[in-house]
């Protein structure tokens, strides 16, 4: 399915960056909320660069080329935006702005967008900024290293799905920006480093969110299961919080990876037969086996 | 997908082997112009992969316009001209359809029309026989081809068949060209219904 080159160009390089980055980063400025951050826009831009390499195309044409320039600049705004010499609504505006160039830049002009522009922007800007603030809670109630585990985890999942459901090529590139995070992640889980870890979610969300959304509208009809993947993570809250929060840690961390794999497979199955379920619909109102004429 | 690729495959060579045929049904020509549209013209592409599976894949347009000019009593085509909805095309498995559409091959969201118009026609070496050149549009690239044609006016109409290929890397297709191959059949039957392989759009 993957070719050699892109393993080793698209996922292994963008992958082992941000992993030396944020090793290094750490070394140089341990407790840096901007580790994390550095480390996948790092990661990010060498995989883009392979990608664009050759083509001609460095500056974004069409919405879902920005993605990885959105994670990017993500990753600047990301830790300023947790930074506690600023105020609370200082900090929410700095994320609401990223989203807005994000919503900007990600949310196409199409004459038949539904909702439309206008609207999916504010959906996009309101629901990137809910998930924002959700995963930085997150990160505060349980385990940083099990949040960034789970950010990689449903990055990857969102990947391979786009990759699956729709296009090869769309979901190679958002594979990257998977490995890009996976790096960071391994790193993280090394060297613990709660201030990095939330660093990270503000390019975790938009990057994730960005694909997931430009995969599920590019398609007709909408791949929708799509849109739910960036949430994923959200349901470690059920063992941040009630009763399963005051188990051991191991247990709580058991349950946590039960419950984060049967969501995405739940999700990837709900994806995978959604497109499924459209053939068997086109079966039941008129498909039928093509006479095919001419063909050798 | 495997099992269905399987039974599609089945299908494709006992088809094949029978060489199902359907008789053209000659289009009006009336003021020296025929209006084509799915009811009375056939597209059809069939992509096949490399190696020792090809796989042939067919694929159609659902939606589509054109005209075609002619003279059907000096028998000759004068021009040809169709403006294709890309957002209908359509195959027989749902996955391979929204791949096609995908920014892999069609992009049809970026680029949803595609479009022929003729520049020349000429007669070929046999009655009938014409050769076609006009520049093809497809995601949003156009290049100048030439096809053959073979034309039958009978009932003061015109049926017209060509087959021919393209090179989809020439238009901008460049996915996958090691595994699905460059090299496109299309096949225009003017004086015969298109075929839906499945729900369009």
């Amino acid at each position: 399915m993957f070719s050699v080159d892109f393993l080793l160009k698209g996922l292994l390089a963008p992958a082992a960056t941000a992993f030396a980055t944020a090793l290094v980063a750490m070394r140089v400025s341990r407790g840096s909320r901007g580790i994390g951050a550095i480390a996948f826009a790092a990661g990010q831009a060498l995989g883009t660069a392979w990608f664009l390499y050759g083509t001609g195309d460095w500056w974004p044409t069409r919405n879902l080329q920005w993605v990885p320039w959105v994670g990017i600049v993500a990753a600047a705004i990301g830790p300023t935006a947790i930074a506690m010499g600023l105020a609370v609504v200082e900090r929410w505006m700095l994320v609401i702005l990223a989203a807005l160039f994000a919503a900007f830049v990600l949310v196409p002009h199409w004459p038949d967008l539904w909702p439309s522009r206008g609207v999916s922007i504010a959906l996009f800007v309101a629901v990137t900024f809910a998930l924002h603030r959700l995963t930085d809670q997150l990160t505060r109630r349980t385990s940083p290293r099990l949040v960034v585990s789970s950010m990689a985890a449903t990055a990857v999942t969102a990947g391979l799905l786009i990759a699956a459901t729709f296009s090869l090529s769309l979901g190679e590139a958002a594979l990257t920006t998977a490995a890009a995070l996976a790096g960071t992640a391994i790193a993280l889980v090394i060297r613990r480093d709660e201030a990095a870890v939330r660093g990270l979610v503000l390019p975790y969300v938009l990057s994730v969110s960005g694909w997931c959304y430009v995969a599920t509208i590019e398609p007709t009809p909408p791949l929708l299961p799509l849109l739910f993947i960036p949430a994923a993570s959200l349901v470690l809250w059920l063992t941040a919080v009630g009763p399963v929060s005051h188990w051991s840690p191991r247990a709580r961390w058991s349950i946590s990876l039960l419950l984060l794999t049967a969501t995405l497979f739940g999700l990837g199955a709900w994806a995978w037969f959604s497109v499924d379920h459209q053939a068997d619909k086109n079966r039941a109102t008129g498909w039928r086996m093509p006479v095919v004429i001419d063909v050798a | 997908m495997k099992l269905w690729s399987t039974i599609a495959c089945s299908a494709v060579a006992v088809l094949g082997m029978a060489v199902v045929s359907v008789a053209a049904t000659p289009v009006p020509v009336a003021g020296g112009k025929a209006a084509l549209t799915p009811d009375n013209t056939r597209l059809q592409f069939v992509c096949a992969h490399l190696g020792d599976k090809p796989d042939p894949r067919t694929g159609t347009f659902g939606k589509f316009t054109g005209t075609l000019e002619a003279d059907p009593a000096a028998k000759t085509i004068k021009s040809i001209a169709l403006d294709f909805d890309a957002t209908s095309l359509n195959t027989e498995f749902a996955k391979l359809t929204t791949h096609l559409k995908s920014p892999d091959f069609f992009d049809t969201r970026e680029h949803p029309k595609a479009s022929f118009v003729s520049k020349k026609i000429t007669p070929g070496s046999a009655a009938g026989e014409f050769q076609i050149t006009g520049d093809l549009t497809l995601h949003g690239v156009t290049k100048s081809i030439t096809l053959p044609a073979k034309a039958t006016f009978a009932d003061g109409g015109v049926t017209v068949t060509s087959d021919f290929t393209v090179d989809r890397s020439e238009f901008g297709m460049k996915y996958g060209l090691e595994k699905v191959d460059k090299k496109v059949s299309l096949t225009v039957v003017i004086g015969e219904k298109n075929k839906v392989l499945a729900e369009g759009k």
